[in-house]
């Protein structure tokens, strides 16, 4: 079996399946890798085992999502499921796990569709039985069928909380409170800055018009809803039993069995960071990005990226830019010419900014500010390593200027899930005690494998081109 | 904390911390257990404290558990038949061979802490 690919694309969301199709049906070998059961991403999430009652409930949004896995179902490509992307070499070359077996392929061009995740945000007692990302439980409704029960309390901030609770309340959920962090008519220094962006949102009424059905939904539904609370806290011994907040001096408590957090969506950047992209800082939304142009490709000639693991701009934004990506490296690889390339990417750079013209506005009432990030000493910030944010703040007390050091001495970001879930709030913490912004910190080194994959089984995997032998490639380092 | 739909699933048999359960075929491990009413996914091994699957979508490794005798994330797992899954729930040891075992009580000795 050949293991040379003229594509690979890893990840099956909508920017890795409209570009695989597309690199596909233009006659290019194409190799995709997906980590998850089923093709779809996040927000397509198990799209092709849903039934209509199903494809109803979660909208036109999502039903979309249809004809687009259709389209790669039917493509002529090769799709790996339950295949975990180690390491990416900028060269080409990738390596992956799947059913525990480990496998080095190469290509001549990569093209890395990772999509994004929840900001996570620590907050007393998030760690608690109980508590979960809105994200999980919108995962888990579209995979497994399965509706929260109980006293269900969802708190944080954007447009995705308040969407999670449109659907809750569509469900029937009877939702104990909502609790938003964001105020509820944007401080006025902000005006200047989400004033200008409202006519190019007024442009897409049908989008804006969608929000406004969510919070009437919402509105209907008589749930509490504060806005501008603040030490969203999660209480209890071994699971969660309360959840409490500050709405200016009053003190908010809730008996609770379910607290559903959400605090906007970060690019997953693992990938890129590891293969050494050159990576931006989104100042207004606090997160890093890989930089491109504007066909995806980075600053190495022979790897892309399309989607949300780029900037996040939704589904429909991911499908397109995965697109351009293809039409981009099929002319690179003389499938077809500038002028064709040209020629079809024009009406889908079109479609691309009708699709973003509502995204500024509705991006600046949501950004995160510098408030958002003022922690507790005693909150645990690295889930995995049992690590404070009292301990990263001592360790900058001490002398420490770079999140690497703090994660070199206390652990924070080492364990399973390798800094990808402290690693935000750690860099805003360390920014924050040296009055810098936390792209001045530096970023947690990413070193391969990326994944969970023992040593064991990259010592006895196929090394493919430069090699058979097990183990040949650690000798030749 | 969940309430589950009505669907077509296939069951499959697994063996749950040494007890039989059925999981439905067609969601991944954590999912089917969390629509059983089992919350609770490990014990943090650098707290001690009981966890539950947090993300559900791969990133936060909240929900590793021992999966024949592998340590795996249990939402990117999907169910098989005759499955064995450990969560080590009462503080017994999981994957964690004899010979590891051995050398860590030797590693132990020779660095006191």
């Amino acid at each position: 079996m050949s293991l040379h690919y003229d594509v690979i694309v890893i990840g099956a969301g909508p920017a890795g399946l409209s570009s695989a199709a597309l690199l596909g049906d233009l006659g290019l070998k194409v190799l995709v890798l997906d980590e998850q059961e089923k093709v779809g991403g996040q927000i397509y999430r198990n799209i092709q085992g849903a039934d209509e009652g199903q494809l109803e409930f979660f909208g036109a949004d999502y039903r979309e999502g249809l004809q687009l896995a259709d389209n790669f179902t039917k493509a002529p490509v090769t799709y790996e499921n339950h295949a975990q992307v180690w390491q990416v070499e900028p060269e080409g070359w990738v390596s992956y796990s799947r059913n525990g077996e480990s496998k080095r392929v190469r290509a001549n061009y990569i093209l890395a569709a990772t999509g994004a995740m929840e900001r996570p945000m620590p907050i007393p007692g998030w760690t608690l039985p109980g508590v979960m990302g809105a994200g999980a439980v919108n995962n888990l409704a579209k995979e497994a069928g399965l509706t929260p029960e109980g006293r269900v309390i969802l708190a944080g901030s954007g447009p995705l909380l308040l969407l999670e609770a449109s659907l809750l309340v569509k469900k029937g959920v009877e939702i104990a409170a909502i609790l938003e962090t964001g105020p509820m008519v944007p401080p006025a220094g902000d005006f200047p800055k989400i004033a200008p962006r409202l006519p190019k949102a007024l442009l897409r009424w049908d989008f804006l018009f969608k929000g406004v059905g969510m919070l009437m939904d919402i509105k209907k539904s008589k749930a509490p809803h504060y806005k501008g609370v603040t030490r969203i806290q999660a209480r209890g011994k071994d699971q969660l039993e309360h959840v409490s907040a500050m709405s200016g001096d009053k003190e908010l408590v809730y008996p609770a069995d379910m607290l559903l957090l959400h605090f906007g969506v970060v690019p997953n950047t693992h990938i890129y960071r590891q293969m050494g992209c050159k990576m931006v800082w989104e100042k207004e939304q606090r997160y890093w990005y890989p930089a491109c142009d504007k066909w995806g490709r980075t600053n190495f000639e022979r790897v892309f990226a399309a989607g949300d693991g780029t900037r996040v701009q939704g589904g429909l934004a991911a499908r397109y830019e995965g697109q351009l990506a293809a039409l981009e490296i099929a002319s690179c690889l003389g499938m077809i010419t500038r002028d064709e390339r040209d020629g079809l990417a024009a009406p889908i750079h079109k479609a691309l900014s009708h699709d973003g013209l509502p995204r500024p506005f509705v991006d600046s009432l949501y950004a995160p500010k510098s408030q958002d990030f003022l922690f507790d000493d005693d909150t645990l910030l690295c889930r995995c390593e049992n690590v404070t944010v009292g301990e990263v703040r001592k360790m900058v007390a001490e002398g420490v200027r770079d999140v690497n050091e703090v994660k070199a001495i206390t652990r924070c970001g080492m364990g399973p899930c390798q800094g990808r879930m402290c690693g935000p709030a750690l860099a805003e913490i360390v920014g924050a005690e040296l009055s810098l912004s936390p792209d001045k910190v530096g970023q947690l080194n990413i070193r391969p494998p990326v994944k969970l994959v023992s040593m064991a089984e990259i010592a006895a995997m196929d090394l493919g081109e430069g090699g058979t032998a097990a183990g040949n490639w650690l000798l030749k380092k | 904390m969940f309430k589950k739909r009505n669907t077509k699933n296939t069951a499959v048999t697994v063996t749950l911390d040494h007890r039989e359960v059925s999981l439905p075929g067609d969601a991944s491990v954590a999912a089917g257990l969390l629509g059983q009413g089992e919350i609770l996914s490990r014990i943090s091994p650098a707290s001690g404290e009981p966890r539950s699957p947090h993300c559900l979508m791969g990133v936060c490794c909240e929900c590793m558990m021992e999966i024949d005798g592998v340590k795996r994330q249990a939402c990117m797992t999907s169910p098989k038949a005759g499955m064995v899954i450990n969560r080590g729930l009462n503080g017994e040891e999981i994957n964690n061979p004899a010979d590891t075992d051995e050398l860590n009580s030797k590693l132990n000795e020779e660095n006191p802490k």
